[in-house]
């Protein structure tokens, strides 16, 4: 089919599809990966940190080695893939609350790119690599851009809560397009959706156009299959209120659902929105993918290629659609709020990665030095001042709440006065 | 890395290929719109970019002289180290205050996406301390320079034209087709190789279009191959601005000359209506709801654009007026221009160009001898 | 179906009334009869306006339920409405089962294909088969839409170069034939004028020389149209030549064999087709490489559609004026409705994992690691 050849050519087939093992063995290919790193950074840290006391204290070298044979007794818990997929969840529903904060609001479209990017990031990095609460503002600001919805970094910054610097949400930008492989373009089912309900409304008006394939319907013939759909509505203006009903109720599963869960991983952006249909409203849904790919009994079934097409794809809307209808939402679950709120207060903040916790700082250091060796002091050295001034602010907070507040942890602070 | 293997397989192609290329991509548009070599697997195209993934670091290209100015960068050329292969480096400054540029952004977003013979690509995404670096196939002119070193005052052959037009306008199709609007395009703007081939370059204008609640900007495209309805103040304009771009440059391609160097908005409409006649709101439906109407406009007749392009065929001025069309709506589409009969004897043509090629490469280039 | 045969076949005074207002020829003399070739059953021309000229209607004929449109309604060609029904019918057959001689293997694979043709041809007119016929012939036509056009193109070329060769060889015609009537008067010119040179001579010179006089003059008349039959010799093999390289020409048309695949899939209705051909040195100009642009499979994109939401865009002359088109919202939206509903990942994907082992899955999670340890140079290197 031709329209699938075009998806093809996207990207984010070529590369951000999956299927559901390749998918898994990924995420746990990360998480093994980062938890290794992980568990070397905090032993260099304390080793650091040890040596450090020894040396002022001068205690003797068999002291410190059994010392760290106690540590590494006592192993490091890391995040398990899934946890990590919760803190990812987490996140992404943060983006769409996050965009209720501007006036207006974030449109829909960049919210949902931003929560895409987000989930892309993490399927190559470790929420213990790199917090995302560093990275999800970061991943929002990145949308607005791609998504030609313009603001300045400075509007943006003040609807973030917390007021961090503006350099701490550019920071990781860099970072973001470099595991989103600097593919930007991320296919929604919104448009699609409209598409949909408006050949529906056409269907309903008596003038349909029959499907390239099944040239014999009549835009009366399909009128009247819309009108006989169960329940029945006799009235043009019943269903134009059905037909409504059903693209608003998928129109909100695109913007939770659809986001939230792996369904972009796993399916294309038309399988989803018609899986969605399917959960607002069966009876239509089907009737227009009848229209498209021929309905159960009209078509001679035998080798129809159409009709084996139609076989597998309602299979496959099927899967898609119970994964849609299986996300609740995180806020309005307090029990699983509690562990989330387990993982990432107490778990996450002792596996974070410490060499990767101040990401704006690493990033610029080794620029302004490079830039001072090259004798381009004027610069730089306004550079350095505005950085050590930076850094102050930040080691000034500790972390406050939860989810606001300040990202560097004591474990840096602990490193760089080490180091 | 397997970065390395892959590139060492690219060495130059010796000219004797180079032709065999252009014939092929001239005469069968093998890969027109979406029927292009299946992506089912990640492409893996011949001369193998290196890719993001494989550690590149800027050092493994040497950077060169400076080929111009774009948008919101600079161009150098470069040589991979390597494999030797030159490329066009395109410098991002990052120091703004925004971070990356959303121009540059969005000119990476497209190349991403964008994919076609006549449409440049972007190899590489490499980053350094402060700047961004797009890596992107070498291309040996932009046709502005190729105007000026080329041809008898900047006016070029018949057969280089109508190759040129056709490339530009399949260039032009396939972005309509994905939805995008190239919105800068001049001969700056317009690459050409050893090969004969045009490619469209320079995306920081581009941008997605379709979606009814968002206007654009109008503070697009270079004055002189500005569409009439973005002149007007139009935030609403479609696919068809491209195509007024492209009707500017065919004009140039046959004077040399641009069509309406224009010095200000103003001056510009002027320009055009002059050649174009004045429209009206009987000739343009809603003209004088637009911002810069004016009811006071000059009223100029309608001239025949023959005059002013006595070098031009009968049908290539069909053409021509089809696509200079005042009112956006009545401007041809990328699609119907490609169609046009004008086109028709161009395998012909090509024949033509294939020999001229191989004649001018034959007495300068000894065919072995790779630069 | 069409009317039974033995109907048909005694029509006899039918001819002088309508059968469907029973008007007839006596009272109006003007009277003209049309068929429908839908269905051929005959009727005047006051019904057929009477009846089809606010649109399509049924056939007034009992027993037929044919949908009838005014615009097809003809004059017969041919009396008796059998060969006129078959006629029509072998045109169309003819139009989509073009394939020429040179298409194929063998004189033999020719010959078959020729006699396939006959056969549809009669199932068709004889009403035997023809569902599965029309289904074979549609399928066909759909299948092989490219080297119909592309013959039917050609057929066009060879039928108004016959017209032009025809007009060129009625010119060279006349042209020759002024020639001769030109060479004959000067033949005769030259008779008298070599007569009267004899006779002068003779009248001049002495009795004795008379004979070899006369001799004399018939030998340089015989040389000279012996001349200009050589010439005409020459002119004429040269034609020939000419006309046999253009023949050659006319051969070498576009052969397209892209959709003559038979990789695969349903047996192709034609057996016998050359398979593959070196591809031909000038192919006609042909923007999108045998596509066709804006083909659809899922949707058939409207002119207008019904949408609350986009009155105020329709409505909006500033809009439409400065050049929005709702034709490419409607475009996008249905693309995007429909683009990649067939893609099925789970296959898709793992079909790509295993061919391309070296991408997918596995490598991107050390790609990543390696992105993010280019990423920020000071960083330490994490992919090691």
């Amino acid at each position: 089919m031709i329209e699938d050849d075009v998806y093809r050519s996207s990207s984010q087939f070529r590369l951000w599809s999956f299927t559901e093992a390749s998918l898994k063995s990924l995420r746990a290919t990360t998480n093994t990966v980062a938890s290794d790193r992980v568990r070397a950074a905090l032993r260099r840290a304390q080793d650091a940190r040890r040596s450090a006391n020894s040396s002022a204290t001068g205690t003797p070298a068999p002291g410190s080695d059994a010392e760290s044979k106690a540590t590494e007794e006592k192993p490091i818990d890391c995040l398990t893939p899934e946890e990590e997929q919760q803190v990812v969840d987490y996140y992404s529903e943060q983006i769409i609350q996050l965009g209720e904060n501007y006036k207006p609001p974030l449109p829909t479209i960049v919210r949902a790119t931003a929560i895409q990017y987000l989930r892309r990031f993490y399927l190559t990095n470790s929420p213990m690599t790199y917090h995302p609460k560093q990275i999800m503002p970061c991943a929002l600001f990145l949308a607005t851009k791609t998504d030609n919805y313009y603001l300045s970094l400075r509007q943006f910054t003040e609807g973030v809560p917390g007021q961090p610097a503006a350099e701490d949400i550019i920071a990781p930008e860099f970072l973001v397009m470099q595991s989103l492989r600097f593919t930007f373009d991320v296919r929604h089912p919104f448009r699609g959706l409209e598409g949909g309900v408006m050949e529906l409304r056409a269907i309903s008006q008596g003038q349909g156009q029959p499907a390239p394939h099944l040239l014999a319907q009549t835009p009366e013939d399909l009128r009247r299959g819309l009108f006989s759909l169960s329940p029945s509505s006799a009235s043009a203006a019943a269903m134009n209120d059905r037909i409504s009903r059903a693209h608003h109720a998928t129109r909100e599963i695109l913007k939770t659902a659809a986001q939230i869960t792996d369904a972009y991983f796993l399916y294309t952006p038309s399988q989803i929105w018609l899986s969605a249909l399917l959960l607002a409203d069966r009876p239509l849904a089907e009737f227009y993918l009848d229209t498209k790919l021929g309905g159960p009994i009209t078509t001679q079934q035998e080798g129809n290629p159409l009709y084996a097409l139609r076989t597998k794809l309602l299979l496959t809307l099927n899967n898609c659609a119970t994964i849609l209808q299986a996300y609740k939402p995180l806020a309005s679950d307090d029990v699983r709020m509690k562990t989330l709120k387990r993982i990432i207060g107490k778990k996450l903040y002792h596996c974070q990665n410490p060499e990767k916790a101040n990401l704006a700082g690493q990033k610029r250091i080794p620029a302004a030095a490079a830039a001072a060796a090259a004798g381009e002091s004027g610069t730089s050295e306004s550079e350095m001042e505005r950085l050590a001034k930076k850094r102050k602010l930040e080691h000034g907070n500790e972390p406050k709440d939860l989810f606001g507040g300040d990202l560097v942890m004591q474990r840096t602070k602990e490193k760089q006065l080490d180091g | 890395m397997d970065g390395r293997d892959r590139s060492s397989s690219k060495t130059l192609q010796p000219p004797a290929a180079a032709y065999l290329e252009l014939i092929s991509s001239l005469a069968s548009p093998k890969s027109f719109l979406f029927r292009h070599p299946p992506r089912s697997t990640p492409p893996n195209p011949k001369p193998t970019p290196p890719s993001t993934m494989d550690k590149q670091q800027p050092s493994s290209f040497q950077q060169l002289e400076k080929l111009g100015e774009g948008t919101y960068a600079t161009v150098f050329k470069g040589r991979n180290r390597q494999t030797g292969e030159l490329v066009a480096l395109k410098e991002i400054h990052l120091d703004s205050e925004e971070g990356t540029p959303s121009t540059a952004i969005r000119e990476i977003s497209l190349m991403k996406e964008l994919k076609h013979e006549s449409i440049v690509s972007l190899y590489d995404v490499i980053h350094t301390e402060n700047k961004l670096m797009l890596v992107f196939e070498y291309m040996d002119k932009d046709l502005k320079k190729y105007m000026d070193t080329r041809g008898d005052r900047g006016q070029l052959d018949q057969a280089t034209i109508k190759s040129f037009m056709h490339q530009l306008l399949k260039g032009i199709a396939f972005c309509h087709e994905n939805r995008v609007l190239h919105r800068d395009l001049k001969p700056q703007n317009l690459l050409i190789n050893k090969k004969g081939q045009l490619k469209l370059g320079d995306f920081g204008l581009a941008r997605a279009f379709g979606i009814p609640v968002n206007t654009f900007s109008n503070e697009v495209v270079t004055l002189w191959y500005r569409a009439p309805d973005v002149l007007l103040g139009s935030r609403t304009y479609n696919t068809s601005i491209d195509i007024w771009s492209a009707g500017c440059i065919m004009a140039e391609l046959y004077t040399g000359r641009p069509l309406f160097p224009g010095t200000t908005n103003e001056d510009q409409l002027m320009k055009i209506f002059r050649l174009m006649g004045t429209p009206s709101e009987r000739s343009w439906p809603g003209i004088s709801q637009l911002p810069e109407y004016k009811p006071n406009f000059h009223v100029y007749a309608t001239q025949d654009l023959g005059i002013i392009l006595p070098q031009i065929d009968p049908l290539g001025l069909d053409l021509l007026n089809r696509m200079l069309q005042l009112r956006p709506e009545m401007r041809v589409s990328a699609h119907d221009a490609l169609q046009h009969p004008w086109f028709h004897d161009l395998p012909q043509l090509q024949a033509q160009l294939q020999q001229q090629m191989a004649a001018a490469y034959g007495g300068m280039v000894p065919p072995q001898q790779a630069y | 179906m069409p009317p039974a045969r033995d109907a048909m076949a005694h029509r006899g005074d039918d001819d002088e009334v309508c059968p469907v207002c029973k008007s007839s020829r006596y009272l109006n003399p003007d009277m003209r009869f049309l068929i429908n070739p839908e269905c051929y059953h005959k009727m005047c021309e006051s019904c057929v306006d009477r009846i089809f000229s606010s649109g399509p209607a049924n056939c007034p004929v009992a027993g037929c339920h044919k949908t009838l449109r005014k615009n097809r309604f003809r004059k017969q060609t041919f009396e008796d409405i059998n060969v006129e029904r078959e006629v029509d019918i072998r045109r169309r057959v003819m139009q989509v089962l073009n394939r020429r001689e040179e298409e194929f293997d063998s004189k033999r694979a020719y010959d078959d294909f020729l006699e396939q043709r006959e056969e549809i041809i009669a199932n068709l007119v004889h009403g035997t088969d023809v569902a599965k016929t029309e289904s074979d012939l549609q399928r066909y036509a759909s299948e092989n839409m490219r080297s119909i056009r592309a013959n039917q193109a050609l057929e066009a070329q060879e039928a108004s170069s016959f017209r032009e060769q025809q007009t060129q060889e009625q010119e060279l015609a006349r042209l020759r034939r002024e020639a001769a009537r030109q060479e004959y008067e000067n033949e005769r010119k030259e008779l008298l004028a070599g007569r009267e040179d004899v006779l002068s001579r003779l009248a001049a010179g002495r009795p004795g020389d008379a004979a070899a006089i006369a001799r004399e003059g018939q030998k340089v008349l015989l040389k000279k149209s012996s001349a200009r039959r050589s010439e005409e010799d020459r002119i004429r093999q040269k034609q020939a030549a000419l006309r046999n390289s253009d023949a050659r020409k006319a051969g070498q048309g576009p052969l397209t064999t892209a959709d003559r695949a038979d990789d695969g899939g349903a047996p192709s209705l034609i057996k016998g087709l050359k398979k593959i051909k070196t591809p031909e040195p000038e192919k006609p100009y042909d923007p999108f490489g045998g596509l066709v642009p804006n083909q659809r499979d899922y949707y058939t994109l409207r002119d207008y559609y019904p949408n609350s939401y986009l009155d105020p865009i329709r409505q909006d002359s500033r809009m439409q004026a400065g050049g929005y088109d709702l034709q490419e919202y409607y475009s996008r939206t249905l693309m995007e409705a429909f683009a990649g509903l067939g893609c099925f990942l789970d296959e898709e994907v793992s079909k790509r994992d295993i061919t391309n082992t070296s991408n997918v899955s596995r490598p991107v999670a050390t790609e990543g690691a390696a992105l993010a340890a280019v990423s920020s140079t000071g960083a330490p290197e994490e992919s090691s």
